[in-house]
């Protein structure tokens, strides 16, 4: 398994533990206190500040020269950036004229509306990019070492 | 000046026309007029000049020849494209989370600041791809003759 498919998996492994505790948390939360205790729950979302140290680890390896990375993994990463970002922008058209169209011109939202639609975009870019490494490359180490 | 500098300036022209239209036009129609916000919001019909930057493909004809492009302009509109929606991702950003820390977490805000949002986003990643292309080829036609 190359570089790109190990950050692709920690990716995905970070951002599936921290649903899962989420989920589990706000409905503990929410079966003793009810809402909106329960979304206390959603401060374990803190998590996902690692990947951030996902993408810092593995781009100071490549960096420092440890990890062989040629024309075609720069490639496969572009593609995956492109896959990511086509359906961020369909996330994103979606989230923002749907509410508008059902609920007329001027009906108020909640504030925290806006943050949630942004952390829900990063999130949802992240699981393509990974997956669409995943894919490209396969989903174990083949003929990619 | 070669195909994709032309696009790019046809572009960069028709956003700036239209954000700039836009806002004088709601400006009038607040400040000297004295409309109520949600009317004087319907100068924001101007952003559809904006569109006519899509004519671009239609106006400037595919250059004659095999060879339309090589992997230089393909570098350079992959970057271009980059800074696109780093840009655009910047505004969303700015314009999702201002409104949470200065409103505050019980506030409420109107939904039709959701389709503000993506128009910005949307207007904000054409422009500076266009931008972007025109820096990387130079604003004339030096190096991108063709």
């Amino acid at each position: 398994m190359n570089s790109s498919q190990k950050f692709a998996w920690t990716n995905l492994f970070i951002i599936a533990i921290t649903l899962t505790l989420v989920g589990t948390t706000v409905t503990i939360l929410a079966s003793k206190h009810g809402f909106p205790q329960a979304f206390d729950g959603l401060c374990l979302f803190g998590l996902l500040g690692f990947l951030g140290i996902s993408s810092a680890v593995f781009q100071k390896k490549r960096r420092q020269g440890g990890v062989k990375f040629d024309e075609r993994d720069q490639l496969i990463y572009e593609r995956s950036l492109t896959a990511a970002y086509s359906v961020f922008w369909l996330f994103f058209a979606a989230v923002c004229m749907v509410p508008w169209f059902v609920t007329g011109l001027s009906s108020p939202i909640p504030s925290y509306t806006l943050p949630i639609i942004l952390g829900g975009g990063g999130v949802l870019v992240t699981v393509v990019q990974s997956v669409s490494i995943l894919v490209q490359y396969g989903w174990r180490a083949k003929d990619n070492e | 000046m070669n195909r994709i500098q032309k696009m790019a300036w046809w572009m960069a022209i028709w956003v700036s026309a239209g954000v700039t239209l836009a806002a004088i036009a709601v400006a009038i129609l607040f400040l000297v007029i004295g409309l109520p916000w949600l009317i004087a919001r319907s100068g924001q019909a101007f952003l559809g000049i904006a569109g006519l930057g899509g004519l671009a493909s239609l106006i400037f004809k595919k250059d004659k020849g095999k060879v339309t492009c090589d992997e230089r302009d393909l570098l350079i509109n992959n970057r271009a494209a980059v800074a696109g929606f780093c840009a655009a991702f910047l505004v969303t950003g700015l314009a999702c989370m201002l409104p949470f820390f200065i409103l505050g977490t019980e506030a409420t805000i109107s939904v039709a600041w959701l389709p503000d949002i993506f128009m910005a986003a949307g207007l904000t990643a054409f422009f500076v791809h266009s931008i972007a292309i025109l820096v990387q080829y130079g604003w004339g036609g030096k190096n991108g003759e063709k």
